[in-house]
């Protein structure tokens, strides 16, 4: 009989069973918190959305020194491939004999990966997928790899675990709790992993004592590599601003790990987080770290916030596609290219209708994502009819809607040939050849009312 | 596409929703204690050496490497504050060399005026090439005090300033790198840059490793000297073989301009 049962039964508890009881309760939320429901579904969603266009920054901005940094004869001092370890032969395949010469295909295939995962092709397959790219990569350049590399390894490895839909699911059974349970956690580990960068960092630094005597700034903006030549003028000029930098720095590292769980301190703390790191991005040159950092602090932005960031974001017209269901081969087609578009961005409706043309696009002008209380339900009543400012039938049509997934790399070169066949005026030819309407749905044109009237 | 869009309960509606079971809770605590544990070895890993580090040293390495390993140095306890910098300079065949000059004069000039592209990247890639260079010097200069040391008879001196250490300086360790990696990169770094510049005409190049460490805080107004203190070991001349191909990357041109103008 626990505290609870005793007060009902109108028997106070003893005080001792009162906090076991609460504390038993506590535990018991704690451990629901984890299986009942998705938590922060759009924060694991923008965080995800961030450090993928982060992560192929990353290789962009190496891309034009690619041979000097990737090649097998690169000035580099690269780890020995193993050949008897399965780890080496996934995660270091860019290093093994007869590979090395094959690097840009590793480059392609992460920023291809990266390029789809951007443009709403995610699942955990597909994240799982990137970071064996982004291993392979790191592991032919070594010598670039900071912390900032680290944490993204890391990062990338939990976020596997994560479920990035931007759903919010709730548990009904066992199997969802599971998975609901291991995406959960996967942020969890996400967020401990960063507290415990800057734990560990704060207590190395206590240790050194250009630290303690506060003039490690302006030590550090000394050297060439980590700094620039303003920045060295102000420290040099200016000593207190170094002195203020050094215990500004510690005092951040040292409060990070307990200010940013608590609502109120939070935004000081992360204001202050990216302040710092955008000095070191700008002022110390070190740009992918800086910017990785100021990054993962969405992690602990709250759920409203990111939902609004989110909705911000992906205000684009909306594409109302209306496509007659009984044109051949089209009403299929349309519907795989809606797939690949923006998740919100394309609203499809199949119509039966016989006068209505095969395939009419409207872009309506005013949109924005449903709040969370606003209730969407799955398939739900769509217009009949298409609204909006622009409207655009057959070729051009197509042309607008495969505009709308340009980006998904495999359908570019699909939207560069329709282009140039709507460019040429070919496009309403082409387009009444390849979807025709089914001849029996012809047939029931001709002899319906409205074709004898 | 909006049919994907689920913000809400996928399940139908009519479906009673079960409360978390005992299951459902042994599947919760599940999750918690995996991650305890990944905590505890994460902090066992990090942290100092203990009772707890040393007797289960192995169990926590097997699973943080490689795909947990964490460092989080970030510029402590000691933060780097050198200056490492390899000029370079080339022999023709008529047996002059160049002036010395740093092939990555330009690229440090780009880092500093474009801070959002991929110099400051390029600029750490070069540098480390340096900075390894400078550990391996290091390093043989302890081994080289120690074995010193040994034979007087005597204890290794905790300074490195001194007699003991001006008996070991840079060019005295130099060789003992021979068969050092850093080294050897060093040499291919100066090859490739004077191969950059002269093409087929040279045949041989010398790198030196100039270490410039900063003026101390006391004397940071003092004009007349612009480095605190600054180490120069020059390793040995290197014979250039015939280039295969002449495929100069951008590092390597803007090194060839940059001796170019260097030279006489």
């Amino acid at each position: 009989m626990n505290a609870n049962d005793r007060l009902l039964e109108g028997r106070p508890p003893t005080p001792v069973g009162a906090h076991l009881g609460l504390a038993t309760e506590r535990l018991r939320r704690g451990l629901d918190w984890f299986t009942e429901a998705e938590r922060s579904p759009s924060t694991k969603r923008l965080f995800r959305n961030l450090f993928f266009a982060w992560l192929l920054l990353h290789t962009l901005l190496l891309l034009p020194f690619a041979r000097e940094i990737f090649a097998p004869d690169s000035l580099v001092i690269r780890e020995p491939f193993d050949a008897s370890s399965l780890v080496h032969w996934v995660f270091r395949l860019s290093l093994a004999p007869g590979f090395e010469g094959f690097y840009t295909v590793f480059v392609v295939v992460q920023v291809g990966l990266l390029c789809a995962a951007l443009t709403g092709v995610t699942s955990r397959l597909v994240t799982l997928l990137i970071y064996v790219a982004t291993l392979n990569v790191n592991a032919m350049a070594p010598s670039l790899l900071d912390g900032g590399n680290n944490l993204s390894e890391l990062l990338l490895l939990y976020l596997v675990l994560v479920d990035t839909s931007g759903h919010h699911r709730i548990a009904r059974t066992d199997w969802d709790r599971l998975r609901i349970a291991v995406s959960n956690a996967g942020l969890v580990l996400m967020r401990l992993q960063v507290v415990i960068v800057y734990l560990t960092a704060g207590m190395l630094k206590l240790n050194g004592e250009l630290w303690q005597r506060g003039m490690a700034l302006y030590y550090i903006l000394q050297a060439d590599a980590f700094s620039h030549p303003w920045m060295n003028e102000i420290v040099t000029r200016w000593p207190w601003v170094g002195m203020i930098g050094t215990y500004t720095t510690l005092a951040f590292q040292w409060l990070f790990p307990t200010m940013v769980w608590f609502r109120r301190t939070r935004p000081w703390i992360l204001t202050l987080g990216v302040m710092l790191h955008l000095g070191i991005a700008f002022g110390m040159g070190l740009l992918t770290f800086g910017l990785i950092m100021c990054l993962v602090y969405v992690l602990f932005l709250e759920e409203r916030t990111t939902a609004r960031v989110l909705a911000w974001l992906g205000a684009v017209p909306r594409l109302e596609v209306t496509v007659r269901g009984d044109a051949r081969r089209l009403p299929g087609l349309v519907a795989a290219l809606a797939r690949l578009a923006p998740a919100d961005s394309v609203r499809l409706t199949v119509t039966a209708d016989p006068q209505a043309p095969r395939l009419l696009v409207g872009e309506s002008p005013a949109l924005r994502r449903p709040s969370e209380d606003e209730p969407v339900a799955q398939g739900d009543a769509v217009p009949a009819s298409v609204s909006g400012e622009h409207r655009w039938c057959g070729a051009a049509a197509l042309l607008r809607l495969t505009a709308r997934c340009r980006w998904t790399w495999p359908f570019f070169p699909l939207h560069l040939s329709l282009a140039l066949v709507w460019y040429l005026g070919l496009g309403g030819r082409l387009f009444d050849l390849a979807f025709p309407i089914v001849a029996a749905v012809e047939d029931a044109r001709e002899h319906s009312p409205a074709a004898v009237r | 596409m909006e049919e994907r869009r689920d913000p809400k309960p996928t399940a139908p509606a009519d479906e009673p929703r079960k409360g978390p079971g005992s299951l459902a809770r042994g599947i919760g605590a599940g999750v918690a204690i995996l991650i305890g544990v990944h905590v505890l070895m994460t902090a066992i890993y990090l942290g100092p050496p203990n009772l707890a580090k040393l007797s289960l040293q192995e169990v926590v390495a097997a699973y943080m490497e490689p795909f947990f390993r964490q460092r989080w140095h970030l510029f402590s306890p000691m933060p780097a504050f050198d200056s490492v910098k390899l000029p370079v300079r080339c022999r023709s065949a008529s047996g002059e060399w160049t002036p010395w000059a740093d092939p990555l004069e330009d690229l440090y000039r780009q880092h500093y005026r474009f801070r959002v592209l991929g110099h400051g990247k390029l600029v750490q890639f070069y540098h480390s090439i340096g900075s390894d260079l400078r550990e391996s010097v290091v390093a043989a200069q302890e081994s080289c005090r120690q074995s010193r040391a040994e034979a007087e008879g005597g204890e290794m001196p905790v300074e490195t300033d001194g007699e003991s250490a001006a008996q070991c300086t840079g060019r005295d360790v130099v060789p003992l790198l021979v068969s050092e990696p850093s080294v050897e990169l060093a040499q291919r770094y100066a090859v490739r840059a004077c191969r950059a510049n002269g093409g087929d005409s040279v045949v041989a190049a010398q790198v030196k490793l100039l270490d410039f460490l900063p003026k101390p805080f006391s004397k940071r107004h003092d004009e007349s000297a612009v480095w605190g203190s600054v180490m120069e070991v020059p390793l040995p001349p290197i014979e250039v073989a015939p280039a295969e191909s002449s495929t100069a990357s951008l590092g390597e041109r803007a090194a060839g301009l940059l001796l170019a103008e260097a030279a006489p």
